[in-house]
């Protein structure tokens, strides 16, 4: 009931492993626009949620995936907490695997 | 080939389709609410079948850029 | 004052399918406004095809777009194509029903009762290119979230094209300058052929997607699920609403409205592309596009005509999308559209600047393919 009267925060951090680098992504960016802007290379094609060159595993925390990711990801990846950072917003503060020497 | 062989199944299936609504009188009786419901529904379906048909029949084959490969 | 320029430029589509709405409701041969007002902005598309644009940022690189605008007007288009239907459906009605003419006055605004066939052809072409031309939108909200997307549907499937939705994001921006992309025109194709196969390549590639999906999901492809079915039950009141209103002139006006609207989407697609090469599994790149990008055009058409760089950087919000000298026609979609409509003379005008992508732009992996489209000409 007291959630109702939390300050939502205007952004959340996004945890690296293994680089174990921090980054800030702005309520309603995605991730991987955030991890661009804060000079990480990450990889991606598209942009637009269809190669799957992005995509990443959420370890921790709650995302809001922008489109269906069941058309890119596999049956495993979707239910082992994979995601298109492209099209991945977060809800709290989140710990993401991604391998940026891709 | 392929392209005119679906195009002549789907003009079979459309002409077949329309022969049907036209001995259900659905011209006639189209300004009833149920009937043109039905009526818009049994277009929409020629129409998906239609579709089907055409893919089903020529797959790739009007998509290949060289036809001789 | 910058940032009212920026933003009421990409409101000449609106205004104009609110102007073809009015004129179909006035009746009388206002109901051909629409169509005049294409034959218009073909002429001011000509005439200002040599001023080209750059996007506008402030000095510290921030665009003058107010998205909340931009984004109201898109979803407002959807309400105002579904208005454009129901107006000319209302118009059948009063064809079949031999409503006889008289003059009213609707809140002031004079409008003819009853309609004669030539005008009611004036409304059907009047509203079938409208609503191809604002299939611009449905284009748009597909490279958005959740509400954006089944906008976008929605908005497609007022033309029976709403598997266009989900080809356009997986499909197209994965695979064009390929084969695999059915939205992509090889080079000597033309532009009546390329209607139906885009289109129907489209509708086959949702088709596809869903029957695997369905399948890893071990669900039947005859369920609600299927997107590829559910965009076509979207078109269901549509039709509803012309076979209602028109009966056999009803289904007649609905085919030629959804023929217009998904020609000239095709079309776009046809101009978007045209004889440009990728080779498959590599990067798109900006020269895997045509820009067309002069002053109208990308007014008109908020952006789109910058395809270079919307292929390059998908999720870019249309008024910030900029020239990244991406091969260019030189003019804008209306004069290529006249063009595209004479195949022989639209191959001619190609011809050349398709030989300067392939000596300037085109990788030797690229030229080798283009090659063979010389050696089977």
């Amino acid at each position: 009931m007291f959630s109702l009267f939390k300050k939502k925060a205007s952004s959340y951090s996004a945890t690296l492993s293994p680089s174990g680098k921090v980054i800030n992504v702005k309520k309603g960016e995605n991730l991987l626009t955030a991890a661009l802007y804060a000079g990480i290379k990450w990889p991606y094609k598209c942009r637009v949620g269809s190669c799957g060159t992005c995509k990443c595993k959420i370890t921790g925390g709650k995302i809001s995936p922008e489109i269906d990711f069941s058309y890119v990801l596999n049956f495993e990846e979707m239910n082992t907490g994979y995601a298109l950072a492209c099209q991945t917003v977060l809800k709290t503060d989140v710990k993401v695997t991604i391998n940026l020497k891709k | 080939m392929k392209n005119i062989q679906a195009i002549f199944i789907m003009f079979i299936w459309t002409a077949f389709s329309i022969l049907l609504l036209y001995l259900l009188e659905a011209h006639i009786y189209y300004r009833e609410v149920v009937w043109a419901i039905c009526i818009a529904a049994a277009l929409l379906f020629v129409h998906m079948v239609n579709m089907a048909i055409y893919f089903n029949i020529t797959g790739k084959e009007p998509y290949k850029w060289f036809k001789s490969q | 004052m910058k940032t009212f320029y920026v933003n009421a430029r990409y409101l000449i589509v609106p205004v104009m399918t609110i102007a073809t709405i009015l004129g179909i409701f006035i009746g009388n041969t206002f109901a051909w406004l629409g169509v005049i007002l294409f034959g218009a902005n073909t002429i001011i598309d000509t005439l200002t095809r040599g001023i080209h644009l750059r996007a506008d940022f402030d000095d510290n690189g921030n665009s003058f777009g107010i998205k909340r605008l931009q984004y109201a007007v898109m979803y407002f288009m959807l309400p105002a194509f579904i208005f454009l239907q129901v107006i000319l459906a209302w118009r059948l009605y009063q064809y079949t029903a031999f409503i006889p003419f008289n003059d009213f006055s609707f809140f002031g605004i004079p409008y003819q009762d009853g309609i004669t066939g030539f005008n009611l052809i004036g409304s059907v072409l009047s509203a079938g290119l409208w609503a191809g031309l604002g299939i611009i939108y449905g284009h748009e909200l597909s490279h958005n979230r959740k509400e954006g997307f089944l906008t976008s549907r929605l908005i497609m499937a007022l033309s029976g094209a709403s598997h266009f939705t989900y080809a356009h994001v997986y499909n197209h921006h994965l695979d064009l300058g390929h084969e695999d992309d059915p939205a992509t025109a090889p080079r000597g194709r033309n532009v009546y052929t390329h209607a139906w196969l885009s289109h129907a390549g489209q509708s086959q590639y949702s088709y596809n997607l869903e029957k695997e999906k369905l399948l890893r999901q071990r669900k039947s492809f005859f369920s609600l699920s299927n997107k590829w079915i559910l965009g076509y039950l979207y078109s269901l009141p549509s039709i509803f609403l012309f076979v209602w209103a028109g009966g056999f002139f009803g289904v007649l006006s609905l085919i030629v409205v959804w023929s217009i609207s998904n020609f000239l989407l095709e079309a776009l697609n046809f101009m978007g592309h045209y004889g440009l090469i990728r080779e498959k599994g590599k990067p798109v790149e900006h020269r895997h596009s045509w820009d067309n990008d002069n002053l109208f055009t990308s007014w008109f058409f908020i952006e789109i005509g910058r395809q270079g760089d919307h292929h390059v950087r998908g999720e870019t919000y249309f008024w910030e999308l900029d020239d990244v000298d991406a091969p260019n026609y030189g003019i804008g979609y209306f004069s290529l559209f006249v063009l595209t409509l004479i195949p022989s003379l639209f191959r001619k005008f190609t011809q050349n600047l398709l030989d300067d992508w392939d000596r300037n732009k085109a990788t030797s992996a690229e030229r080798k393919i283009a090659n063979q489209f010389s050696n089977f000409s």
